[in-house]
């Protein structure tokens, strides 16, 4: 895989689990200079939705998301992470600005390519347990509308 | 995008902000008094004057649009970043940050509230700093023993003439917050202004 945009990392790094961040970026948490222009704060966020994505925009429900951003040389980095764990929002945060950085870009590419990995495998997992439980509705065509 | 866009908010968000909101509400209770705030409360490196950064952070949010002077307009990103403040014509604004006193909109077309929500009036946050008065000018009302001298802050008389109008329509009116170097003075809409104190029975 050639190396992902900023969206797809954004992604790979928001929904990983903090063990993995930790894994990948602690060293660099460690040893690089870099400020918070937003530390790590802690809010709701209303999620909102529409039915089928045509219908009304209605209220789901509120959300405790951490959002961080920091920078690092010229690049900023931002994470808005779900929860209330700000050593993530931290990590992923700086994962984005470094990932932005050309002069990082290389050391950093196994590292998300193991996100990603991480990431499919959640994903066939979940939507192996989620196959088990799936219920097929047939309905019988009784033939009574037409020519009746 | 200017590089000051991202740059950090305040230190302490709590702390500071408390500390801030203390000095504002303390300034609009009691009127013309200076009041003064320590430089590492404030953000110093936003795209705007520390104290102006500070109190924007403080009193704005997403629900309060905002209208920026010319010479301040390259603030609304940082604003939007920090605290998702949107941008609104003066008319239709909740605060109004102006750099100085000549850069401020009419401030007959502000919006000074209605009979039902007179709290939904504009403030007026402005950069004045210090320069002689056209004239001395004294306020007076709740929260002032004795007429109180007016800080030097270049008002002119226009000013001090709409004032008088804004204090009329009493309890409508616009809130005005002057920065004055290192501090902080106000004016809420109770306050009277004169350039004659009236001499009062003690």
């Amino acid at each position: 895989m050639s190396q992902p945009c900023r969206r797809q990392y954004l992604e790979l790094l928001t929904l990983a689990s903090s063990a993995s961040l930790r894994r990948g970026l602690d060293g660099y948490r460690q040893n690089l200079k870099y400020e918070f222009i937003r530390p790590p704060e802690t809010g709701l966020i209303m999620v909102r939705g529409r039915q089928g994505n045509t219908g009304a925009l209605f209220n789901i429900g509120e959300m405790l998301v951490t959002r961080c951003a920091v920078k690092h040389e010229d690049h900023i980095g931002q994470a808005w992470v779900a929860g209330r764990n700000a050593a993530k929002a931290e990590l992923a945060a700086l994962g984005d600005a470094l990932a932005q950085n050309r002069a990082y870009a290389e050391a950093l590419a196994p590292f998300f390519e193991q996100l990603r990995r991480e990431r499919l495998g959640r994903i066939n997992r979940e939507t192996k347990d989620i196959m088990t439980t799936k219920v097929n509705f047939i309905t019988m065509v009784r033939g009574e509308d037409k020519n009746d | 995008m200017t590089d000051q866009t991202y740059s950090p908010g305040l230190k302490e968000p709590v702390f500071d902000s408390q500390a801030i909101f203390r000095a504002a509400l303390s300034a609009l209770s009691l009127p013309a008094l200076k009041f003064k705030l320590s430089a590492d409360r404030l953000p110093q490196q936003a795209p705007l004057p520390p104290l102006a950064a500070g109190l924007a952070l403080t009193l704005l949010d997403f629900d309060s649009p905002a209208w920026l002077s010319p010479s301040w307009s390259k603030a609304a990103g940082w604003l939007a970043f920090h605290n998702g403040v949107k941008p609104a014509a003066p008319g239709a604004a909740s605060f109004i940050l102006a750099a100085g006193l000549t850069e401020l909109p009419a401030l007959e077309q502000l919006s000074p509230g209605d009979e039902r929500c007179p709290e939904r009036s504009a403030t007026v946050i402005v950069n004045c700093p210090r320069a002689e008065n056209e004239l001395p000018v004294y306020a007076e009302g709740p929260g002032l023993k004795r007429p109180r001298l007016l800080p030097p802050s270049g008002l002119s008389s226009a000013f001090v003439r709409f004032w008088q109008a804004n204090h009329a329509r009493y309890p409508l009116g616009l809130d005005l917050i002057a920065l004055n170097g290192d501090g902080l003075w106000a004016l809420p809409r109770s306050a009277k202004l004169s350039a004659e104190p009236e001499r009062r029975a003690v």
